[in-house]
């Protein structure tokens, strides 16, 4: 892919990481609970390249994503950054780290300070990180409104006078005025009109290219993930469970659980006979607190054997360097026949 | 029964020249716009559109629910019949549950947080089909089984705080389907929730509508769930019907160019499409910028010199089927004048 420019340096490495939050009520005398959002996960995300974080609620993607840019603290496990643990990080180090990576909001009605102007809340990264003088920052506000395709007059506006896809812009150029290297882009455009996702996901795809950007992209809506992503990462109750390029994730998924947010998906067509009935994923994602023993997804799995329920599966590592955690995935059924180059693409 | 109901017995439901207005500080809003469209015993219409469009306001209206700066300004509702513009509230409350009923997005917020979810079925059992306390608890454990709540008789005294979104959205049709109504109103009931819980949802709603022969009205913004589950499908953009017809038409056969736009700027999961996504220019219409000519001119890259002028009607599209009707003064397919 034309958009792949990736080379061998991990930008970010992830190396069994394990995010905990205590939700035990002591007050009330109950026992201690422990709420695990991310429970030993490991990947890499390469430097220039785009990685999608996919699941449900509940599966820790959007906890990975502000763990890597230092916003939890492991409970085990690290995030390197770079090659520096970020969590070991502090004083002019963690200010560095700060500038080189930045975090796109779901709502972009949230996310904006509604009493602030447009430019001053774009230029307040700027000013938090002492980025030149008051009028270099506004130039550099200018610079930032027409890379994201807004009038220069937008700075003297507030929130409120722009329109969601507007507000997303505005979000954008605030995490891209300090030039990072890296962007956590959490379901930046489910907020939005089905006719405005499509602007704001070109315009991600066109900075990523201009800016050289890394980027991890959270998304539960696969056809989204299909065009923003090189490579994709499925997540289900705080593991990762498929990992791999996107051609290889969406063609030939390897993991039930990703057949299954595959198939969940309605396709825009009415011809393609789809039924909510043949989805054959029964019941709730369960609870974090007290995950089902063996596979974690054993309990909705239309495949289930009975080692599932005893034995967490091992990460097997495909010859194509996909992992997938199933006792029942096997390279000979699921990877690419090293002949095949794939559907043809566009031109 | 009422007697009115034979005059037109092949509707479940028709809606005849039907617009909203809501009055606001800044002004009044024309949230609905003449709108017509009826449906079928046991058919399953999608009325698809984004933020504004009017899709709510209509839900909204065949239930009797506008909010206190809402009104309906003209037009019709026809229930199998019966006039329900202008009914007192008695009547209303009467047919509402009883014969027409409604599944919102939030189910948080749409079921009593206070109330035992058995009592909230039961309730309506009760109140429309004057049943004793005991049948109605009998009868709330059958709904809740058939639609899939596991453990029902102990389900009965949870409260909606303590169930998963999906377990909360299957007590809240449930609720609707309590006393078998002839109409159901969806309005976004799985946007709120994830993918694989959307898929059991739908795959609810279409069991029931079919098991009851109940008309379904699906409203949403989300083109794949119209495609997957509806028969017709209205598009609606800036309070009006701007194409109507058959879900197949209107998916192989777009000729309004917003749907045109929708139906192409969509991301799919199957499409090995690596280059720009196809975009409409532009956001949605906030409601108060009232234009001359067709509300769709700032965003169209079909539109022509009449345009500007006139407001165009729905119309049969040239060479469409025979209920394919589109808004739209260009024949998208050969980019000139269609009328």
């Amino acid at each position: 892919m034309s958009s792949d420019r990736t080379d061998q340096t991990p930008l970010v490495q992830v190396d069994d990481l394990a995010i905990r939050f205590d939700v035990s009520a002591r007050n009330w005398g109950l026992r201690s609970r422990v709420f695990r959002a991310v429970d030993g996960i490991s990947f890499e995300v390469a430097k220039g390249e785009s990685l999608a974080l996919v699941g449900e609620s509940g599966s820790g993607k959007t906890t990975t994503g502000r763990a890597i840019l230092g916003l939890y603290r492991p409970a085990s496990g690290s995030v390197r950054f770079d090659g520096e643990e970020v969590s070991k990080l502090s004083g002019p180090a963690l200010r560095h780290f700060r500038r080189r990576a930045q975090m796109i909001f779901q709502d972009p009605y949230a996310s904006l300070n509604p009493r602030m102007k447009v430019g001053a809340i774009i230029a307040e990264p700027l000013r938090a990180h002492g980025f030149g003088s008051a009028s270099a920052r506004r130039e550099r506000v200018t610079e930032m409104l027409r890379l994201v395709g807004l009038p220069p007059d937008a700075a003297n506006r507030f929130p409120y006078a722009f329109s969601g896809g507007q507000r997303q812009r505005i979000g954008i150029a605030r995490a891209l005025a300090l030039s990072p290297d890296f962007v956590v882009a959490d379901e930046p455009v489910s907020a939005l009109d089905v006719s405005v996702q499509a602007q704001i996901l070109n315009l991600l795809a066109q900075l990523r290219e201009e800016l050289s950007l890394t980027m991890v992209f959270i998304a539960h809506n696969l056809a989204v993930v299909r065009h923003v992503a090189s490579r994709v990462a499925v997540m289900y109750l705080g593991e990762l469970v498929e990992i791999g390029t996107r051609d290889d994730v969406f063609a030939r998924p390897a993991h039930p659980y990703t057949r299954a947010l595959l198939r969940a998906v309605p396709p825009p067509d009415p011809a393609a006979g789809w039924s909510g009935a043949e989805v054959s994923l029964r019941g709730d994602i369960p609870s974090p607190i007290d995950p089902p023993p063996g596979c974690r997804f054993h309990t909705r799995c239309p495949e289930a054997i009975d080692i599932c329920k005893t034995v967490v599966p091992q990460v097997q590592t495909f010859p194509s360097g996909r992992k997938v955690a199933c006792h029942l995935a096997s390279p000979e059924k699921y990877d690419a026949d090293p002949t095949d180059t794939g559907p043809p693409r566009r031109p | 029964m009422m007697a009115s109901a034979v005059e037109a017995p092949e509707n479940a439901l028709e809606v005849r020249g039907l617009s909203t207005v809501y009055g606001t500080a800044r002004g009044q809003i024309v949230a609905v716009r003449d709108v017509s469209f009826r449906i079928e015993p046991g058919e399953a219409v999608g009325i698809v559109g984004e933020s504004g469009c009017g899709k709510t306001a209509i839900a909204l209206a065949l239930l009797g629910l506008l909010p206190r700066n809402g009104r309906i300004a003209s037009g019709q509702i026809l229930l199998r019949g019966t006039e329900l513009v202008g009914a007192t509230s008695k009547v209303l409350r009467d047919l509402r549950g009883r014969r027409i009923a409604m599944v919102f997005q939030d189910s948080m917020t749409s079921l009593d947080p206070v109330m035992p979810i058995g009592r909230q079925i039961a309730e309506g059992i009760i109140t429309h089909l004057g049943v004793s306390k005991d049948d109605a608890r009998r009868r709330a454990i059958e709904l809740l089984e058939e639609v899939g709540v596991p453990d029902p008789v102990k389900r009965l005294a949870s409260y909606p705080h303590q169930l998963s979104g999906g377990l909360r959205q299957r007590v809240a049709i449930a609720v609707a389907l309590a006393a078998d109504p002839d109409v159901l109103v969806a309005d976004e009931p799985t946007t709120a929730l994830d993918v694989t819980i959307q898929a059991q949802i739908l795959d609810l709603l279409e069991r029931e509508r079919r098991r009851r022969g109940m008309a379904l009205i699906l409203i949403t913004h989300d083109l794949g769930v119209v495609a997957s589950v509806t028969d017709r499908v209205l598009v609606m953009y800036a309070g009006r019907v701007v194409e109507l017809g058959t879900t197949a038409e209107i998916f192989a056969d777009p000729r309004h160019p917003y749907t045109l736009g929708l139906l192409n700027s969509m991301p799919r999961v199957e499409s090995v499409l690596d280059r720009e996504l196809p975009t409409i220019p532009g956001s949605p219409p906030s409601g108060y910028d009232e234009r001359q000519g067709c509300p769709f001119i700032p965003r169209c890259s079909f539109a022509i010199d009449t345009c500007r002028r006139v407001d165009p009607p729905l119309e049969p599209a040239a060479g469409g089927g025979e209920a394919h009707q589109a808004a739209c003064l260009v024949d998208t397919r050969t980019r000139r004048s269609a009328r």
